[in-house]
């Protein structure tokens, strides 16, 4: 069987002032049916381009992006059609992403009509009164006819969740998508993706810069630590959570701040040796992150850049130190 | 008198006019805040913190109105005073020399065309200290201390640096004048792991270095687990819980302090104990009766629904506003 998801090799560049930025640097990933897969780093990491090219709402300027082992920009009209629908996105902004001009029930009945989901008013009524109780927003005679604007935060983050489920995709790829929210609601919003993954067997591509909400949320699947563009450490969820081995993953683990008082005092923390992040104009040569690196090595991370190597316990890490570190125990 | 007080905040009540009505953000609070203490203030968005906190200082949106209370200020020589009563031109003196502000999301509000120099310069005179040398060495110095380049910042235009940069630089400014008092608004909001570290690194050391106290506001738990020696949990406009740090996320009393605790996960911690709060914060125009907090509380009974409860003392610098607080305590 086709992984769902395959991209090999993907760069990503984006024309800038004066030529160009390099936003993703040879990105390869590949995403079996079902499972979860996390991406994290901070802003100008490249996760959020990574996402949008796996929705194909960017080409990619080099490599390939595989939806079930076909080029999705190498699909007949028809194909890609289909994948599109299949893939769906959800915003990190539930107030920009709704059209403050459209009810709830419009908005979900609208997909469903021209694409044919649903025959008659009837059933695309009875349709999106399911999509409604499926993400919560119950008693649903309470939603159908409001707008977003008379609708809190939560509740239209569940709206947006209900939209993206209309043409019943194969991959959710969501961005961002409770940051925006209370704390609060934040975990009921996750429980809700997490039942409907498993109810209808998606794919989720999860992408965001809280590490604490991946590792509740992709704790069965896999988490990717991005930097710069490029993928640093690649590994089931808890591996990285708790025995980070890149040193920049090893860094962001130390920082994150919890909410524990005594956790959090005493943890371990990286020193770096710098704290400003590298502009994507002007990427530090070799390992882009030396500049700011604990173990940097002097003759090899500034000249060489640091292939993706498996390692024996299924991780796969880029970094010349951790990977020798890791051969010689 | 409690020589360590430096704000007393007594019943203070704050309303907004609002089309539909009343909107009552702020509902009869009481706190004390000690000579270098933090105090973070947490709660849902609309639970009233951001403009408790603004009240504070009185820069309030005008349709609001500070409807009752008072705010007594205890300076470092002199006598205490109630800031709600202080003209105009004393209460423009009070603000930045006694008591500073960080606003939220404030590293987007600096004067793009002045540079940070200039800003350092401007605040000082603002404030009749004229002297550019002394302030100008002042500022350096307190660069130096939030973990920038003083030369380089100083220098520099807002647009030149970074968002962790600028919130570190209206850090030092919120001290040039040595403040007795630093409020924070989601401070760490919006920004990058490695930022909110070097963020929380630098509060830190600068409360050791410099003597001051500080009042969070931040819907950022985690925050207040790094840096706050007390917490005060914020509901529908009152303050429902005071506590210790570590009575406050250990030992929490009051239902809504525990739900907040409770639904926010750590990398570490166990993941099955986790669970969201139900339901949503109440239409601050038409509260419920009763207890708040009650239309979404498991431990509810009919008193709850009847009558508000009052703040009872349950330990060693801990209030809580709950009937079934014992009950709380042992969940």
């Amino acid at each position: 069987m086709h992984p769902i998801l395959e991209l090999t090799h993907v760069t990503k560049r984006f024309p800038a002032d004066k030529g160009e930025i390099t936003v993703l640097n040879d990105v390869s990933l590949t995403v079996q049916p079902g499972e979860t897969v996390c991406l994290v780093g901070e802003s100008g990491c490249g996760k959020t381009t990574t996402g949008k090219l796996v929705a194909g709402l960017h080409a990619p300027s080099e490599g390939h992006i595989r939806y079930r082992g076909k080029d999705i920009w190498q699909m007949s009209k028809d194909e890609f059609a289909q994948y599109r629908r299949e893939v769906q996105f959800i915003h990190q902004d539930p107030y920009a992403s709704l059209n403050p001009a459209h009810t709830i029930g419009r908005m979900l009945s609208f997909p469903l009509k021209h694409h044919g989901i649903t025959k008659d008013e009837k059933s695309t009524q009875a349709r999106v009164r399911e999509l409604l109780k499926l993400v919560d927003l119950t008693p649903v005679d309470d939603f159908v006819h409001k707008f977003p604007h008379q609708l809190s935060g939560g509740q239209r983050q569940r709206a947006s969740i209900a939209r993206s489920l209309t043409l019943n995709p194969k991959v959710i790829v969501a961005d961002e998508s409770v940051s925006m929210v209370d704390v609060s609601i934040r975990l009921s919003l996750l429980g809700i993706l997490s039942r409907l993954k498993q109810e209808m067997g998606m794919t989720v591509l999860f992408i965001t810069h809280d590490l604490a909400i991946a590792n509740y949320f992709a704790r069965d699947g896999r988490t990717v630590v991005m930097y710069l563009g490029r993928v640093v450490e690649l590994a089931r969820t808890p591996d990285i959570m708790l025995h980070p081995k890149h040193p920049y993953a090893q860094a962001l683990l130390g920082a994150v701040p919890e909410a524990d008082p005594q956790l959090t005092r005493n943890k371990v923390r990286v020193p770096l040796r710098s704290l400003d992040v590298p502009s994507l104009r002007n990427l530090p040569s070799g390992c882009a992150f030396h500049p700011r690196c604990p173990v940097y090595a002097q003759g090899v991370c500034e000249t060489d850049v640091p292939q993706l190597t498996p390692m024996p316990d299924s991780r796969v890490i880029a970094c010349h130190v951790a990977v020798k570190n890791i051969m010689s125990e | 008198m409690n020589a360590n007080l430096t704000l007393s905040v007594k019943n203070l009540t704050v309303t907004y006019k609002a089309a539909r009505g009343l909107v009552r953000a702020v509902r009869d609070v009481s706190f004390d805040l000690h000579r270098g203490e933090c105090i973070a203030l947490i709660g849902e968005s609309g639970s009233g913190k951001t403009t408790l906190g603004l009240s504070l200082v009185r820069l309030h949106v005008r349709a609001a109105n500070i409807a009752a209370g008072s705010l007594i200020y205890h300076p470092k020589q002199g006598a205490p005073y109630d800031v709600l009563k202080l003209s105009h031109e004393n209460l423009r003196r009070f603000r930045w020399k006694e008591c500073a502000m960080v606003f939220q999301g404030a590293q987007n509000a600096m004067n793009p065309l002045l540079t940070i120099g200039t800003q350092f310069l401007d605040t000082a005179s603002d404030h009749d200290w004229t002297n550019a040398r002394d302030v100008e060495q002042r500022g350096m110095e307190l660069l130096r201390l939030v973990q920038l380049d003083p030369k380089r910042v100083w220098s520099s235009y807002p647009h030149q640096l970074s968002g962790g940069m600028r919130q570190r630089v209206l850090i030092a400014l919120g001290l040039l004048l040595q403040p007795q008092i630093l409020i924070l608004d989601e401070p760490t909001t919006a920004l990058d792991i490695l930022t909110q570290r070097a963020i929380i690194d630098v509060l830190r050391d600068l409360r050791k270095q410099l003597d001051f106290s500080m009042i969070l506001v931040s819907h950022d738990l985690s925050l207040a687990a790094e840096l706050a020696d007390r917490v005060a949990t914020m509901y529908a406009g009152k303050l429902v819980e005071t506590a210790k740090v570590d009575d406050a996320f250990y030992r929490p009393h009051h239902p809504y302090t525990l739900g907040l605790v409770k639904s926010v996960p750590t990398i570490s911690a166990k993941i099955e104990d986790l669970r969201s709060i139900g339901g949503s914060p109440p239409d601050l125009i038409q509260l419920p009766p009763g207890c708040k907090f009650h239309p979404r509380c498991a431990f509810a009974n009919e008193r709850c629904r009847q009558t508000e409860p009052l703040v009872e003392v349950v330990g060693d610098l801990h209030e809580v506003m709950c009937y079934e607080w014992r009950n709380v305590r042992g969940s």
